[in-house]
């Protein structure tokens, strides 16, 4: 019997879907025929054979029609729900636009700066032991200012290693930046930024990996060197890297023994090369020939690395900093004459919290981040605001329908999730939209943050929800207060067409809402116009001396001996005003520990040492202003004296005349053994030598003949200047050809300072703008539909004789006393703000009343631009036309 | 301003146009109950439909057309025996209205009419 039935299951879904009164004369039906099939062909085949019977009768005709179904009529009401939401979107193709494509701006907008920073938060996380690799830092007062230091001194590894337990190994980096590093494979002869010293533990502590090679011995011998593919293909072509002898300043040669991964983007270390720290202490050992040799291994004078210390559990890192404090303080028990303050940084952390002028590369900033996120936000904020305005000024229009829905007997709770489905729907319409914004906008941003941010639609799991989960959230939040207040309205009224009277609550919010929205568009204003004057004034300040027309030679100090045939070279040109070597104005200098003679080595002060020519002062055209300049030739001279800037006199609590002839030694080499007299012969204006971040540093000048070349042009216009270099680059290659010849601006460089707060105002000014638009967008939507509810008015207005002027106030005056107020809110936030950001300059503009007039005209005349034209059409309709409907 | 426009479900518009005409395979089912008389059921209709014609016909093309001609009038339906080898499930046993019958006349006739339309000619001549 059971072998003559079909499968229970088949049959059951069958009835499921089934109407009723087909179901039994049906289902007879196919049994019978079923019984047949056994019979005939087969248990299989009869099943196979019902199976698709069953299926074919999933046909409209045949399908159950519930009747509770019917009545809540989920699928249907849906359908018409979905129906009317697509032709209100077709009907006014107006408002669809303007809030999809706000609402798109804002979320690719709010997209782009989340992504921007969840890479900001990223920074040094993939490093598997980051949570115990940590940093040591100092700092120290010098002149009542705390100078921080991200490098400490090389014998400090050594020293961890053997006293301080729970080390596990200590990695130190370092840059060479005396003079340009280069490499050489037979005719390929290359100059290398991006190469750092490190110590051959490196591949153990952090995961930068070797594509090729043993990371546990690459870099053990002094001669060796690992370099990413595309490093090594720019001098090893299509040949095998692995092996080869590359030379490295034309007196070292190196094997290669690895081939690096590309160091990850979210790294604060980043380099393309690396090699030993030994190689350059043998060079250096070797230049002061056999044992005079400096051995920085020695010098605990010296901060010159970056030292990461790899502690073998994360507990461990409290006690390791407190015995690091406590020891440090005195600097491990060394003569010191200052009082050290020791501690340690995350690794994770060093990116975005630690801003010392000795970083690796740029770092980010925790504030700015926080700001970032903080507009990110605002922005989708006033993309949703248009949102809700422009739905909730619409659903009157649709006040008749929900006054027929509610005739036909519509519950309230229907009719509100109707209209937030609906919301929804164009909040995931607008997502979908602005990922493709947030595609075309990326590049720009990225170009201007200097970043490569991009965003892992598919192999990123957390990026589709969030984009799904965005939409639904904006939707719901957006729709939720149109949806009540259009339901709001009784049915009777609606019907009667009386809408658009009573509904003050919903002006008083719209009202609000406007305000809020520029209110921030008045803030990113204001922001980005001080942030732009303050740009300007770094730029354009008067640093106290020439930064024009100088450039400066990358391989300079490598000229040695033929330096002087340089020189007289280059004297001869008409183009070229002065050769000197020695300190650049506003670029890096030393710090050297002075005391006055006669007092304790305790009360020694750190200054700033520039080491310079005889020609400093006329080549960057910096003012003496008491004593007098180095003599040239002079032995005693040479070695005996210095010059002070204001700044160091002022330190002193000297005046200019009583400074001069002042004697003083400075302390330098191991165990401050080494010591310099010399006497203050002349006083020199201050100038900023350092960034404008920071006040005119108190400064030693002393004649020295050594470090960079740079070259003073003589020369008006580009033309000129281009000219001017190819001469000194002939005379370049004349006396050194063994070297590239390679140069940079000296204003350039200074430039390059304030990178990062370029950064900033380009990207304040992107999003300023971005912000600036969805509002305009919302406030055109708003007039345009004040004015289409008033056209009938206008008519009868203007029949009865009103200009058009008289109209335009009309319509256009209660959008204005919004911006009004919006503005006298911006101006003391902005105020505020602004003060806060500029904290961190020593030498900043003030915001005066002028930055707030502009913002303010700024937002009357966009606003004007988005409800002029609507409010002059309106003004100018013929009231004929307007009033013929009636 | 804008008024409201009141939309006639779609379905019910068919219905209405749809009465005036007879499908082919419709027809020939209609025809079908007639022969059956008064065992005329799903697999009954489809089995003699099959014989008669000499082309298969899905079971439920034959269930779908009996629905519809019943929504149309031409046919009336209630429920009959169950029998053993029906799993004990009832058959629903179709006659024809007298719309139905009218229909098929109409269909007739209209045949016959045409039919006698055609010139002799066609019919003898053949080759031409």
């Amino acid at each position: 019997m059971s072998r003559q039935l079909p499968p229970r299951l088949l049959n059951r879904f069958f009835r499921w879907f089934c109407r009723e009164e087909l179901c039994d004369a049906v289902e007879g039906d196919l049994l019978e025929v079923y019984r047949r099939k056994v019979l005939d062909k087969g248990a299989f085949r009869a099943n196979t054979w019902y199976l698709l019977a069953v299926i074919s009768f999933l046909q409209p005709f045949a399908l159950r029609k519930d009747k509770s179904r019917r009545q809540l009529s989920s699928i249907d009401m849906l359908a018409n729900y979905f129906k009317i939401a697509y032709r209100n979107l077709i009907a006014s193709k107006l408002f669809t636009i303007l809030n999809v494509s706000g609402l798109a701006i804002g979320i690719a907008g709010f997209v782009i700066m989340i992504a921007y920073v969840r890479s900001e938060l990223s920074y040094d996380q993939f490093h598997t032991k980051h949570d115990r690799i940590v940093r040591v830092a100092y700092a120290y007062n010098a002149n009542d200012t705390r100078v921080e230091v991200a490098k400490s001194a090389f014998p400090i590894k050594p020293m961890l290693l053997e006293e301080y337990p729970g080390v596990e190994a200590v990695v130190r980096f370092y840059r060479n930046t005396l003079d340009a590093t280069t490499l050489r494979y037979e005719d390929k002869h290359f100059t290398e930024e991006d190469i750092l010293f490190a110590d051959p533990e490196v591949f153990q502590v952090f995961d930068f990996e070797l594509e090729r090679g043993n990371p546990a011995t690459a870099l053990t011998d002094v001669n060796s060197i690992v370099m990413t593919a595309a490093a090594a293909k720019k001098y090893f072509g299509n040949e095998d890297p692995i092996g080869r002898i590359i030379e490295y300043q034309a007196d070292d040669r190196l094997q290669v023994t690895g081939i690096l991964k590309e160091v990850p983007e979210n790294s604060h270390i980043q380099f393309d090369m690396l090699v030993p720290v030994e190689l350059q202490r043998q060079r250096w050992m070797r230049i002061g020939a056999g044992n005079n040799g400096y051995d920085f291994e020695q010098d605990w004078q010296w901060s010159g690395a970056w030292q990461y210390v790899l502690l073998e559990n994360e507990a461990l890192i409290a006690p390791f900093e407190e015995k690091l404090i406590k020891e440090g303080k005195h600097y491990f028990g060394r003569p010191a004459n200052v009082e050290y303050d020791y501690w340690v940084q995350p690794v994770s952390e060093i990116y975005l919290t630690s801003d010392f002028s000795t970083e690796l590369e740029i770092n980010g900033n925790l504030r700015q981040v926080y700001g970032f996120m903080a507009v990110a936000i605002l922005i989708l904020f006033i993309a949703c605001i248009n949102f809700i305005n422009l739905s909730t000024a619409r659903s009157v229009r649709r006040a008749k329908e929900v006054g027929l829905r509610k005739v036909m007997g519509a519950l309230r709770t229907q009719l509100v999730i109707q209209f937030i489905a609906e919301s929804v729907l164009i909040a995931l319409l607008a997502t979908t939209v602005a990922i493709g914004l947030a595609e075309v906008m990326l590049p720009y941003f990225n170009q201007f943050m200097g970043k490569s941010i991009a965003i892992h639609y598919l192999t990123d799991p957390l990026v589709i929800p969030s984009f799904l989960m965005g939409g639904l959230v904006i939707g719901f939040m957006a729709g939720i207060y149109p949806a009540f207040y259009v339901t709001r309205f009784q049915a009777v009224k609606t019907l009667k067409g009386n809408t658009t009277t009573g509904s003050r609550g919903n002006a008083r919010l719209q009202k609000a809402l406007v305000t809020s929205q520029f209110l921030v568009a008045n803030l990113l204003i204001i922001g980005i116009l001080v942030v732009q004057q303050q740009l300007n004034y770094i730029k354009n300040k008067d640093l106290g001396f020439n930064k024009d027309q100088i450039i400066i030679l990358k391989h300079g100090s490598k000229m040695g001996e033929t330096l002087a045939t340089f020189k007289t070279e280059l004297e001869q040109l008409a183009s070229v005003a002065v050769v000197n070597q020695g300190y650049v104005a506003g670029t890096r200098d030393f710090t050297q520990t002075f005391k006055v003679d006669g007092e304790q080595l305790e009360a020694g002060k750190g200054m700033g040492m520039k080491h310079v020519s005889l020609d400093f002062l006329d080549m960057f055209e910096m003012e003496l202003v008491a004593g007098r300049n180095f003599k040239r030739g002079e032995w005693r001279d040479w070695k005996r004296t210095i010059m002070l800037n204001e700044a160091a006199v002022r330190s002193f609590g000297w005046t200019n005349e009583e400074a001069l002839g002042k004697k003083f030694s400075y302390i330098a080499g191991p165990d401050n053994r080494t010591r310099f007299e010399c006497k203050v012969i002349g006083i020199v204006a201050d100038a900023h030598l350092e960034s404008l971040h920071r006040k005119v540093r108190p400064s030693v000048f002393k004649r020295s003949s050594w470090g960079d070349i740079s070259v003073k042009l003589n020369a008006v216009g580009r033309g000129q200047t281009l000219a001017a270099i190819d001469d000194v680059e002939a005379a370049w290659n004349e006396v050194v050809p063994e070297w590239p010849f390679e140069y940079d601006f000296l204003d350039d460089t200074i430039a390059a300072q304030y990178l990062k707060e370029e950064r900033l105002g380009q990207t304040m000014q992107f999003f300023t703008v971005l912000a600036i638009f969805i509002a305009s967008l919302g406030l055109f939507g708003l007039a345009s539909f004040t004015v289409q509810q008033r056209t009938r008015e206008i008519g009868v207005r203007k029949v009865l004789g009103a200009s058009i002027f008289s109209i335009l106030t009309l319509v256009s005056k209660r959008f204005f006393t919004l911006i009004a107020i919006s503005f006298l809110i911006s101006v003391p936030l902005g105020y505020y703000l602004t003060s806060q950001w500029l904290q961190d300059f020593e030498f900043r503009v003030s915001v005066g009343p002028e930055t707030f007039v502009v913002a303010g005209l700024f937002s009357v005349i966009i606003a004007a631009l988005a409800i002029g034209g609507q409010s002059l059409r309106a003004a100018s309709l013929n009231p004929v036309k307007t009033l013929k409907h009636e | 301003m804008t008024q409201a426009v009141f939309v006639i479900d779609k379905g019910e518009t068919n219905t209405s146009m749809k009465g005036t005409y007879l499908g082919e395979f419709e027809e020939l089912v209609l025809l079908t109950v007639g022969i059956l008389h008064d065992d005329a059921y799903g697999l009954a209709i489809k089995d003699e439909l099959e014989k008669q014609s000499g082309r298969t016909a899905m079971i439920s093309s034959v269930h779908k057309a009996l629905v519809r001609l019943e929504d149309k009038g031409f046919l009336n339906s209630n429920m009959g025996g169950a029998t053993e080898e029906r799993g004990g499930r009832k058959k629903r046993l179709y006659q024809l209205t007298a719309t139905g019958k009218k229909v098929l006349n109409q269909s007739k006739e209209l045949r016959n009419t045409m039919w006698d339309s055609v010139p002799k000619v066609v019919w003898e001549g053949g080759n031409s």
